[in-house]
Formats: C-alpha cells, structure tokens, sequence
C-alpha cells in the first residue's frame, strides 16, 4: 500500500545529510576558532592537576590521542578511494587500539599514583602540624 | 567612604533582541506543530488502510520535510548562539577549577571525528547507492572500542579526581 519508491526519499535524505554535514562544520569551525582565540580555556592541558608541573603522561596520552584520532580518520578516508558503495566504517588495526588504550592506561597510572602521593603528603602535613 | 569602596564596574551582559528571539521561538513551535500533525495523519491513513496514495505520499514527503527544516532551524539556532556567545563554552574543556582537562579533550576529539566519519559515509553511500538499496553504514566493534577507549578513560579520570577531591576534604579539619 504504502509506495516509498514515489516520495524523493533520497533527496530527502541528501538535505538531511548535508544540513548535517553544514552543522558539525559550523560547530567544529566554532570550536577551533574558540581554542585558537583563547575563548576555550587550553591552559593547563599538559600540566598535572594534583601537582600544578607539566606531566610527561598527560603529554603523551594527549599526542597518542590526537596521533590515533589522525590515523583513523585517514584509514577511513582512504578506504574509501575505491570507489564502492562503503557498508561500514572500517575497523581500526589492533595495534591502534593497543597503542591508545596503553597510553590511556599510563596517563590514568600516573594520574592515580600522583593523586595518592598528594594525599599521603597533605596527611603527613597535617600530622606534624 | 565611596572612595575606598568603589562600586565595581557592570558586568557587560550579551545583547539580547527580545522581538527576534520571540518571532524564533514562535515559528520554531509552528513547524513543530505542523510536523506533528502531518506525521499523525499520515500514520492514521496509513492505520486505516486508506488507498489514497497521492495524499499519503503528500503528506508523509511534507511532514518529512518539515522535519529537515525543523531539525535545521534547532542547529542553526544552537550554532548562532554559540558563535554570538550566548552559549559559553569557555569551559568546554576544563575542570571544575578551570585549568584544561585532558580528558574532556580527547573525548571531544574522538566524538567529533567518528561522528564526522561516519556522515562523510553515509553522504557518500546515498550518492553512491540507488534509491531501493540505502542502508547506514554499520559500525565495527573496533570503533566501539575507540569510543569505549575515550569514553572510559574519561569516566575513570573523573573518578579518581572526585574521590582524591572527597579524601582530601574529609581529612580537612
């Protein structure tokens, strides 16, 4: 009964889509203009938030993840040269998952060590006072 | 008295235009109205086998695309707000003590490129499928677990903040 090959259900879909496509650029152009001009707050990306030093973890983790979000987006760009109707994102390597998850891993180590090691030393403070 | 005490400076407040914000909202309820009431009858003739496929064709292609319009003016407006800054988003990635927080960043990283991914698929599926073959690209459980990577490093990252936070203020006298 109801004939869906009648309504322009891909054009449709193509003004969704690129209204989207419209959007997330819009929203990502705003963004990066906010982090470039100082608008969004940056400081501090690379320093510990427990001890107030540039942590070597932080920055690590914050290379692998810009690194691992670069080379994703490009093995997904690139599988797409061949021309085919894509049916799914391509899978990411394995070694890309190892290499983020075990420098979140590190980070958060890091994080959680320097956490406790403020603590002992605010509560060793407290003791002699 | 005045002299040692100065009344500190107004705090500047963004322009607001009342009218235009009203006119907005009015319109943005009349579509969504106009939506909603094309969708329900669409789906009624559709319930009550009416064979009429002209109106239901006309109804269901109106109703949808005053959805794209609809959809397009609450994105239009969410972006406008944000570049005009009646939306802040100076601390879009901080901390609760303002400093910038590593973990929101990644995470804002990642959403943005697999979200961005995966429209730049699909637009490309519909110009390359035909019209009786549209299908969303799946997503692999390797991306999944990218999401989870980032999605879980942040929860675990807040975690140890909050509860180093809740020791810390326990043990102060």
């Amino acid at each position: 009964m109801f004939h869906g090959n009648e309504l322009p259900y891909d054009v449709i879909a193509q003004g969704l889509g690129w209204a989207v496509a419209v959007w997330l650029a819009a929203m990502a152009a705003v963004i990066a203009r906010g982090m470039l001009s100082g608008g969004i707050a940056l400081a501090g990306l690379r320093r510990c938030s427990f001890t107030g030093r540039h942590s070597r973890a932080r920055t690590q983790a914050l290379v692998a993840s810009v690194a691992a979000a670069a080379v994703y987006a490009a093995i997904a760009l690139l599988a797409l040269r061949h021309g085919q109707v894509p049916t799914a994102l391509p899978d990411p390597p394995n070694w890309l998952l190892y290499a983020l998850g075990g420098s979140h891993l590190g980070y958060l180590g890091a994080k959680g060590t320097s956490a406790k090691r403020t603590l002992s030393q605010s509560n060793q403070g407290g003791d002699h006072d | 008295m005045t002299e040692d005490n100065p009344t500190p400076p107004p705090v500047p407040t963004p322009p607001t235009s009342a009218p235009a914000q009203a006119i907005g909202n009015r319109a943005l309820i009349a579509i969504a109205l106009l939506a909603a009431v094309s969708l329900g009858t669409a789906y009624e003739l559709y319930q009550n086998q009416v064979t009429s496929d002209a109106l239901l064709i006309a109804l269901t292609g109106s109703a949808s695309l005053m959805l794209v319009v609809l959809l397009s003016c609450l994105g239009g407006i969410v972006v406008a707000k944000m570049a005009s800054n009646h939306i802040n988003l100076a601390l879009l990635v901080a901390e609760d003590d303002g400093g910038a927080s590593l973990s929101r960043f990644q995470m804002l990283l990642f959403t943005f490129v697999i979200a961005a991914l995966y429209l730049v698929y699909t637009l490309y599926t519909l110009k390359l499928a035909s019209a009786g073959t549209l299908v969303l690209p799946e997503i692999p459980n390797g991306v999944l677990g990218l999401i989870g990577i980032s999605g879980g490093s942040y929860v675990a990252s807040k975690g140890i903040q909050k509860s180093a936070e809740t020791l810390q203020n326990s043990k102060a006298p």
